[in-house]
């Protein structure tokens, strides 16, 4: 895995209230990042607005509203504005350089297109049935980069659960997996892909991982098999996938894990 | 009359002989037991510290400087400590009413008990209850609550995005909410897309969205609800959680404090107030919901656990017995006590906690003393105080409040239930005028405790005083006294007192004549006091005092002030007065002289007439008109005009000490017969002729003295005083020398006769049994006088013209 010197951040202006800024801006500062924001305008949403009666529901109240393209426009401006000023002032006490980018279409294409600019992605998205880990790790895969996925950072069920693609632990991941672990209190564990004849899951050694300024962390190692873990068990971890090691870009669109 | 003789010099001073006590020096003498002279004084203040009736508070009366503050405080002091040692108060916080603390008794030592127990609490439910709720079991059971939370508000959104998804509709979010649009296969629909479908199926997209809309609201509008449920189930796991923690804390304290019901019900309050609020003892989390405050001054938890200290106000846990509190600067406040302030961020900030004591929270179950010019001086004191012994019990409030000047809402205690005896301590003036000027008074310091600043020159009087003024050494850390020096200073005390069979107690006065008689021993290196010491101290004093006496006495040996001191002279006489500058007096000679001439009886004062003389003066010279007109105008008109004067004098005349001098100046006037210039006279005449005592008689003796001696001392000289003051006399030294050795003379008179007699060498002579005055007597010629005034008036009254038939050429008869 290649030194970490760009950070993107795929963020929808819906989520205004995801801690994913601070996350980032955590992690760069720690590890001399720059941090690149992509601010994805939802062409769903717009497409919706077109329609002649098109409502919104307002939170937190419910009342409600006509959408209007212009009125979409206004709110995607003022969430954005919001959110490059919440980077800034996040930024500005450690002089780290941070840049914006406003795209359309479709958050998560908008992101694994733009990976090949960075060197870190970071995702904050909604999980559920329809997004699960084979999609983080499908996402990870078609990235070809190493793919945050933010988790509950105030929940004690948090913590950092690191998905492997690999059956040896990749050693060059482990500076940015300290660096996750210090930013999201909580466990860590490691996952890891079975080797060849490894078929059984289930928690694994004790891992020490040096640190090279402070303590080390501990982190258990377990083996990632068939029908471990599913996402509710993981629903307040921040997730770390690390791909395969194979070309960048792969198109596979099948998940290799169940 | 046969001439008076002088006195003899044992007459002039009563002297203690120092051989005559019976000791070497006053190391030799045991300290005094009780006051000296005050069994009046101490009387009372037993009777009034004994007594159990409402508003028998005392009023300690006599000059200052007696030592009133000291007898009283020392036997306050030795009678408290066998009393009963009163409650212990506290002020708590008052959880049903904040701004009024309640005020707790409690049985003395357990006031400071309760408030380490409370504030060992404190310590306890400062670690103890952030532990539990911050502790993984906690954690884990709120965690359940916000997940269930989350779970159903998510189930709510799933189902409604699950239905929305089968019905060809896509649940999108906004950046300030939610929308529903047409999609097929997982793709939104484009509006053109949308417009090509069926109508039926455009309308029945619309609405299914309209439906979905409207359950979305629903949706939104059970958040805040099931946000309550939420708070409210947090509340009772917290509620239950310290319940549990406190339940445990209490138990011991409760046992600890079995039987002080008011103990009970306080931590029973506490309890329920912690268990309420404990939300204040959690720690931060991640949405900085809670504050930190552990320790400290600030803070959420900080100011919450001041609520269950304990503001012990008074403690009796090292006490002996009940108290005796003096005190000193008796503002209002410093008497009821004050709430304080905090400044806190520009504003004045309060608590329980910063509630002070008084004077009289300090004194209560005991004795308070006060000076009493120094309480009535303070604003508000004097009434705040009379206010206080009125209602029985103590209520702290500002003078502000008092006048309603302030109307901030502040703090109103528990008034304490006041038990307390006052001793005021103040001067003779100040009693009798809050005797006669404030109606409270007398109903709420029914007991005087008059103390006297002199007592009997007994035998047994001497022996107390002595041992007195041993104990006085001894407290000083001064150098013992000989036998001569406690005669001097035995001597001093009659002195002060001006009266041979007195002896003055001013503890003062007394200490002082010890302190500068051992300074003077001092620097003869002595360590002894010698009488020689006390003489010396008594000289250095009136030295350092008396720059207007000599000043005085110089003008008079200069000639400035006219003073004769020999020879005769008509109408013309040396009266003696005393003036008092600072603590200092002293006598001086001044010449008063009369004129008459005939007229219609009227007597002129002039210094009445022009203002400067006082009422008692202008009233001693009235009674001489009374004197003259029963004398010599019984049945007949008085044909005089007199007029008096003090020659030279510029400032005030006040007192009749000098109304027989004037007396004896006018009748030499009249009867034209001189005076000597060698003597000088004092003392108050009545309209008898009668002579009676007066005031400052040793400095007035004292003063013509030291004239005279300026002046030359001829052996001619001397004072006429009234015989009834011969008993006052504790004369100097140096003039009972100067007597003794026939150089200078005191006489004791007891009629304005025998003054006459002295002062003109004339006889004044009685009437005989035909009335008439004897032949050559005094009174014979002033008869014969005033005579020759009434014939002139009578002849005048016939024929008014000077000149004409009836006139004999002398209209104006000057003396």
């Amino acid at each position: 895995m290649p030194e970490i010197r760009r950070i993107l951040v795929a963020l929808k202006p819906a989520f205004a209230q995801s801690r994913m800024p601070e996350l980032a801006v955590k992690i760069a500062s720690e590890i001399r990042a720059e941090v690149e924001a992509l601010l994805a305008e939802d062409a769903a949403l717009k497409m919706a607005a077109d329609l002649p009666f098109a409502q919104e529901i307002l939170t937190p109240t419910g009342a409600r509203r006509s959408l209007t393209r212009e009125a979409l426009d206004l709110d995607f401006r003022i969430a954005g504005r919001k959110l490059e000023l919440r980077f800034r002032q996040l930024a500005a006490p450690s002089g780290l350089r941070c840049s914006f980018r406003s795209v359309g279409g479709d958050p998560i294409a908008q992101a694994i297109t733009a990976a090949t600019e960075g060197d870190l992605l970071m995702l904050d998205l909604p999980r559920g049935a329809a997004f699960g880990l084979a999609t983080m790790r499908w996402i990870a895969q078609r990235a070809g980069r190493p793919v945050v996925f933010l988790g509950d950072l105030a929940s004690p069920q948090g913590g950092v659960a690191v998905f492997d693609g690999e059956a040896e632990l990749q050693r060059d991941g482990l500076a940015i997996i300290g660096v996750l672990s210090r930013a999201c209190p909580g466990a860590l564990t490691i996952y890891r892909q079975p080797s060849a004849g490894e078929d059984r899951s289930g928690p694994g050694d004790l891992l020490r991982i040096p640190a090279a300024d402070g303590p080390p962390l501990y982190a258990r190692m377990s083996i990632a098999a068939a029908g471990v873990p599913m996402i509710t068990d993981l629903r307040s971890q921040t997730i770390l996938i690390l791909p395969e090691r194979r070309t960048s870009g792969s198109d596979s669109t099948d998940p290799e894990f169940p | 009359m046969a001439e008076l003789s002088p006195l003899g010099s044992d007459a002039l001073c009563h002297r203690c002989v120092p051989d005559r006590l019976p000791f070497d020096t006053t190391a030799d003498l045991k300290d005094l037991d009780g006051a000296l002279g005050q069994e009046r004084a101490m009387g009372a203040l037993k009777f009034g510290t004994d007594i159990r009736g409402q508003h028998y508070n005392i009023y300690a009366l006599g000059p200052s400087g007696l030592g009133k503050h000291l007898a009283v405080t020392n036997y306050l002091r030795e009678r408290a400590a066998g009393e009963p040692i009163p409650s212990d108060w506290c002020y708590v916080h008052n959880f049903a009413e904040p701004h009024k603390p309640r005020a707790l008794r409690l049985p003395p030592g357990n006031g400071i008990r309760l408030r380490l127990s409370m504030a060992s609490l404190i310590e306890e439910l400062k670690v103890a209850l952030p532990a539990a709720l911050e502790g993984d079991d906690f954690r884990t059971r709120r965690d359940a609550i916000l997940e269930a939370t989350k779970k159903r508000q998510g189930e709510m959104f799933e189902k409604l995005q699950e239905d929305a998804q089968a019905q060809g509709v896509a649940l999108l979010r906004t950046p300030i909410g939610f929308t529903f649009a047409p999609a097929k296969d997982g793709e939104v629909l484009t509006p053109e897309q949308f417009q090509h479908l069926p109508e039926a199926e455009q309308k029945r997209l619309q609405a299914t969205m309209e439906a979905l809309g409207s359950r979305l609201e629903e949706v939104m509008r059970q958040m805040p609800r099931l946000e309550q449920e939420q708070r409210a189930a947090i509340r009772a796991l917290i509620r239950e959680v310290t319940t549990h923690v406190v339940d445990h804390l209490f138990a011991d304290l409760r046992k600890a404090y079995t039987g002080l019901a008011v103990v009970l019900d306080h931590l029973e309050a506490v309890r329920r107030d912690v268990i309420e609020n404990a939300h204040q003892f959690r720690q931060a989390d991640s949405e900085g919901e809670h504050m930190p405050a552990l320790g400290g001054e600030d803070g959420e938890m900080a100011t919450a656990l001041r609520r269950y200290r304990v503001n012990l106000l008074i403690d009796h846990s090292q006490s002996n017995g009940a108290p005796v509190h003096f005190e000193d600067h008796p503002t209002h406040e410093n008497l009821v006590g004050r709430i304080e302030h905090l400044s806190r961020f520009g504003a004045l900030m309060t608590d329980f906690n910063l509630v002070k004591p008084g004077a009289l929270h300090l004194a209560n179950g005991g004795y308070l003393v006060i000076d009493a010019l120094r309480v009535l001086t303070q604003p508000m004191a004097w009434e705040g105080l009379k206010r206080t012994l009125r209602a029985r019990r103590v209520r702290i409030e500002s003078i502000g409040q008092i006048l309603s000047l302030i109307s901030t809402v502040s703090l109103d205690p528990e008034p304490i239930p006041l038990d307390v005896k006052v001793v005021l301590v103040g001067d003779r003036q100040l009693y009798y005028m809050l005797s006669a000027l404030d109606p409270d008074f007398n109903e709420l310091f029914k007991v005087p405790a008059d103390f006297s600043d002199d007592m009997d020159r007994s035998d047994e009087g001497v022996d107390r005083f002595c041992r007195y003024i041993a104990a006085l050494q001894r407290e000083e850390g001064l150098a013992p006294l000989d036998r001569d020096a406690v005669a001097r200073v035995v001597d001093h005390a009659s002195r002060l007192t001006e009266d041979g069979r007195k002896l003055s107690i001013h503890r003062r006065a007394l200490a002082d004549l010890l302190r500068e008689s051992h300074y003077w021993a001092e620097q003869r290196s002595s360590p002894v006091i010698s009488g020689e010491d006390v003489r010396h101290a008594i000289d250095a004093k009136i030295h350092r005092a008396d720059r207007v006496r000599e000043r005085i006495y110089e003008q008079i040996e200069r000639g400035t002030l006219m003073v004769a001191t020999s020879g005769a002279v008509t109408g013309q006489v040396n009266g003696l007065a005393v003036t008092q500058l600072g603590g200092f007096s002293f006598g001086f000679p001044s010449r008063i002289t009369a004129r008459t001439r005939l007229g219609r009886g009227q007597l002129i004062d002039i210094e009445r007439e022009v203002k400067l003389g006082g009422p008692i003066h202008s009233k001693g010279v009235l009674i001489l008109q009374g004197f003259l007109g029963a004398r010599y105008a019984a049945e007949r008109p008085l044909s005089l005009h007199a007029s008096l004067v003090f020659e030279q004098s510029y400032s005030g005349v006040e007192g009749d000490s000098a109304s027989a001098a004037e007396l004896c100046v006018l009748l030499s006037s009249l009867a034209q017969t001189p005076i000597r210039q060698s003597l000088a006279i004092t003392g108050s005449v009545d309209q008898h002729g009668r002579i009676q005592p007066i005031g400052g008689v040793n400095e007035k003796v004292e003063g013509f003295f030291d004239v005279c001696r300026e002046m030359g001392l001829t052996g001619e000289q001397g004072v006429l005083v009234p015989s009834s003051n011969v008993q006052h006399l504790m004369l100097r030294e140096d003039v009972v020398e100067a007597c003794a050795a026939g150089r200078f003379r005191v006489y004791a008179i007891t009629t304005i006769d025998e003054a006459l007699a002295l002062l003109t060498g004339c006889e004044a002579g009685e009437r005989d049994a035909g009335g008439a005055f004897p032949e050559g007597s005094l009174n014979r010629r002033i008869e014969e006088r005033l005579d020759a005034f009434l014939a002139a008036a009578r002849k005048f009254a016939q024929d008014p013209e000077p000149g004409g038939a009836g006139a004999t050429g002398a209209t104006n008869h000057h003396a």
